[in-house]
């Protein structure tokens, strides 16, 4: 029983990370970044390079967000900024942009699984049962995500405009927020935490070219149904998340495989505004 | 009774836009609703129009009661509403944006398209003042913000409405067209009996066509008179200029 | 039809040389090209629906390959439970366009009601052919989990009439689609599409007939993958899948969407350059594919048939089409405020216009 606690409370972590990324994106710029899968997949090759160089783990992690960082700036400036108006087309370029990532990785790194040697191995000694260690650190890395986003978002310049741009872009722009610097810096952390989230993962399963596509449909998901807010996204992720965890385990791993789509489609459909406050 | 809303009420969480609104309307009466912006006119329209949008209260259009219908099921009791900023169909040409708006009264072919577009009389009249009758197969993306005004007017007035609402038409309006507009809804209102139902700024307009003046604050009605009670009265000059009756120029 | 007589007949003539050469063709072209051209019309028919929920109706939908893979495996299933025969075939048949239909029927109430957005419409149809290949997974051998079904008997024709049959298939679809398409329903759809709430408020039900348009778009697909499986006598998971249903979309975007005719530009090539090319160069094709979906939404959002017309029509604004005439309503017979409105009209004699 615990077990599946904490695996529900571990995926929840797991999928919070993965998803403040896409969330940011979406809170601050209204469109859905397909390309998120590509970016968390260039994080988990990220820290594939890292681990074959012999790399400390606390130097691959910051490695994969700036990798993804770059690649999100990039894309932002080229293809994402002409976009805006069109939010539909903009998920499809996305995706196509996704595409052209994914392929860019099995061209230089071959389309075979590989590893990645995860940094705490072993388990811990956790209320009577031994439990991952790995995962545990998820729940604290989650938090950790969490928190400095927070206080960048409240504590910062960046973090203020940001808000104002959410909330209002044409006020805050006429206020003199520059919010063409706030989307690329928006896109930028929001691809490098996609990054980060996929170099995290990958010692808990695998490293290939289309890793990241299974998390993206239930990371749409949830940043659908948070509405665009972070404490909206966490409430969602422990919801959704453990009601997969418990499908999965008492059901069928296949369709504990679909709870979050599924639940989250018809969360939509009965409230259109998610769990977010109305 | 065109129009009757009685103890109609709107809140956003804790935020009241609108509280314990009432009043009637009848044909052939043009009745403009007035206020400082914020105090809730488009949302009055809004609940008029979409049977889900309000909180509390009634609402009945051509005398029959709107319940939570959606706007659509509304429009077919003879509501029609046109929008603030030109609504229409940007692909399309002038015609077809007509013929969709006749699609209550004459389903579309499916496999041909006719070349006939049948119009009710306040329809056509408007086409042809602001020169629409000559450009029928123009795509409406290429019109002057005003003529798509008057497009969304025409198509509105296809719908041959009993009850019209009109949030701000004149906006971007030419004094020219203003005045022309002035004259198409007075004629709705003598010869076609329509009820008209109009949120306006520009209070020069409201006090020329209007029959009655509705002044909206903070959500209440603050004074539902004749144009000349309203005109004229302490409290709406208080409401507009925001200094007390008391201290205002005599 | 909008044009009137030379429109038609030019229509007319154009349709009767597309099918003239698909009889022809397989004496002229060599086996391979044959095998996968048949393919690809049953994908185009596919692609063709896209482009009317898509670039018609403006509901950017991931789910068609769903319907398509329904297809598929309802002609599978049962010429694999029930071996192959006249009343096998029917059932297939049956099986495909009620299955399909309540699908369909069930994925646009989810998806269209008052109030809903075309993101969550896209939504909803991205997580259709999701569940649909996890179901299929776990179907055991009922379904051939992820290996798919294969080996069954299916119907007996040669190469070149299989050929005809899909050719001529897809041109009965596809000038169906145009006819309906280029009507005042095909009007009506592009309103739907450009502004719904103006539609909703000229008292037109939105969601009734974006439902009753993915239904109708539900059940060709279906057919289309029926089709697919009869020929290929293969069904595999992802005939369903959410991958083969962006495929779909950028076959009808790079081919250009709203028009048709750019779906099935768009299917052929892009199946016929897949298959000549994902073998030698795998990677660089779905790169190229990727780039060019950026290069198509960005630069050229009307696609290859779009950048085409536009070439041909220049850039007027005015639609080559008849005239049209206004004139009044006719009087109505029973007595509502119509007939108090009606009796003051002032007689205006019909305009027409250039």
């Amino acid at each position: 029983m615990l077990t599946v606690v904490l695996d529900a409370v571990t995926t929840a972590a797991l999928l919070f990370i993965i998803s403040s990324g896409l969330l940011i994106v979406f809170g601050v710029m209204k469109i859905i970044n397909f390309a998120h899968a590509a970016f968390l997949t260039v994080g988990g090759y990220a820290a594939l390079v890292g681990a074959q160089l012999g790399l400390p783990w606390v130097l691959v992690l910051p490695l994969a967000f700036i990798a993804g960082g770059i690649c999100g700036a990039l894309s932002e400036a080229i293809i994402v900024r002409r976009l805006y108006q069109r939010p539909l087309d903009a998920i499809l370029a996305t995706w196509g942009l996704g595409i052209v990532i994914g392929q860019l990785i099995t061209l230089a790194f071959g389309r075979e699984v590989q590893f990645v040697q995860a940094p705490i191995t072993g388990t811990v000694a956790f209320a009577g049962l031994d439990y991952s260690a790995y995962r545990l650190v998820m729940v604290a890395a989650a938090v950790i995500v969490a928190v400095v986003f927070t206080g960048l978002l409240s504590g910062t310049r960046l973090g203020l405009s940001t808000r104002a741009v959410i909330m209002n872009e044409m006020l805050a722009q006429g206020l003199g927020v520059n919010s063409a610097r706030v989307r690329l810096a928006t896109f930028a952390v929001g691809s490098g935490l996609a990054a980060l989230s996929g170099a995290l993962i990958t010692p808990l399963s695998s490293v290939d070219p289309n890793m990241g596509l299974p998390w993206l449909i239930s990371a749409f998901m949830l940043v659908m149904v948070s509405g665009g807010s972070l404490l909206a996204l966490a409430v969602s992720c422990l919801v959704l998340g453990g009601c997969q965890v418990i499908v999965s385990t008492f059901v069928n791993p296949i369709l504990g495989g679909l709870t979050i789509a599924i639940l989250a489609a018809v969360v939509l459909r009965v409230r259109p505004k998610g769990f977010a406050r109305a | 009774m065109a129009i009757e809303v009685h103890g109609l009420s709107k809140h956003f969480g804790s935020l009241t836009v609108l509280d314990g609104v009432e009043f009637t309307a009848r044909r052939a009466e043009l009745l403009s609703l007035v206020g400082p912006n914020g105090a809730g006119k488009t949302t009055l329209i809004r609940c008029l129009s979409d049977g889900r949008e309000r909180s509390t209260g009634e609402v009945a259009i051509a005398g029959r009661p709107i319940d939570h219908l959606p706007p659509d099921r509304i429009v077919r009791f003879g509501l029609g509403r046109k929008f603030q900023t030109a609504s229409v169909f940007e692909t399309l040409t002038v015609a077809e944006c007509l013929r969709i708006a006749r699609t209550q009264h004459a389903a579309p072919s499916l496999i041909s398209t006719s070349t006939v577009l049948e119009l009710p009389a306040a329809a056509t009249a408007v086409l042809e003042r602001s020169g629409l009758a000559e450009r029928l197969n123009e795509e409406t993306r290429n019109l002057s913000h005003g003529l798509k005004q008057a497009l969304e007017l025409a198509m509105v007035l296809a719908l041959e409405p009993e009850v019209l609402l009109l949030d701000e038409p004149t906006a971007g309006l030419t004094r020219a067209e203003r005045h022309g507009f002035a004259d198409i809804l007075s004629a709705l209102v003598t010869r076609d009996r329509l009820c008209i139902l109009l949120v306006e700024h520009d209070l020069d307009f409201v006090r020329e066509i209007s029959s009655r003046i509705i002044v909206l604050h903070q959500g209440r009605i603050a004074l539902d008179g004749s144009v000349d009670e309203v005109v004229n009265s302490a409290l709406v000059r208080e409401i507009y200029t925001g200094q007390p009756a008391a201290e205002a120029a005599p | 039809m909008a044009g009137g007589f030379p429109a038609r007949l030019s229509f007319v003539a154009l349709v009767l040389v597309a099918a003239g050469l698909v009889v022809a063709a397989p004496s002229f072209l060599d086996t391979y090209l044959v095998n996968i051209l048949i393919r690809a019309f049953f994908v185009a028919m596919a692609a063709i629906t896209v482009d009317i929920m898509w670039g018609y109706c403006g509901t950017l939908t991931f789910g068609q390959s769903a319907f398509f893979g329904i297809g598929v495996y309802a002609l599978a299933i049962v010429f694999t439970e029930y071996g192959f025969g006249t009343w096998q075939a029917f059932a297939a048949l049956g099986a495909t366009l009620a299955v399909t239909a309540v699908v369909a029927a069930l994925t646009g109430w989810l998806s269209f009601y008052p109030g809903s957005t075309p993101l969550y419409a896209s939504i909803v149809s991205l997580v259709v052919p999701i569940v649909l290949v996890q179901i299929l997974y776990s179907g055991g051998t009922f379904t051939g989990s992820s290996s798919g079904l294969v080996g069954f008997e299916s119907f007996d024709l040669d190469l070149e009439n299989w050929f005809r049959l899909a050719g001529l298939g897809l041109i009965a679809v596809a000038v169906v689609a145009l006819i309906v398409m280029r009507s005042d329903t095909g009007r009506l759809l592009a309103a739907l599409r450009d502004n719904d709430a103006r539609c909703t408020y000229l008292g037109i039900d939105t969601s009734r007939i974006r439902i009753a348009v993915l239904t109708l778009t539900a059940l060709v697909a279906g057919l289309a993958g029926f089709g697919y499986a009869a020929f290929g006598a293969i069904a595999a998971p992802e005939n369903a899948s959410f991958t083969f249903g962006t495929r779909l979309i950028i076959m009808v975007a790079l081919g250009g969407r709203g028009t048709i005719v750019g779906a099935i530009v768009g299917a052929l090539s892009i199946e016929v350059a897949s298959a000549y090319l994902s073998g030698s160069f795998p990677y660089v094709w779905e790169l190229i594919i990727g780039v060019a979906l950026i290069a198509v939404i960005l630069a050229f959002p009307d696609g290859l048939v779009g950048v085409f017309r536009k070439l041909r029509r220049g850039l007027t604004g005015f639609r080559a089409a008849e005239a049209t005439h206004l004139r009044p309503p006719p009087l109505r017979s029973w007595p509502t405020r119509t007939a108090t409105w009606r009796s003051r009209f002032t007689g205006l004699a019909s305009i027409s216009a250039a």
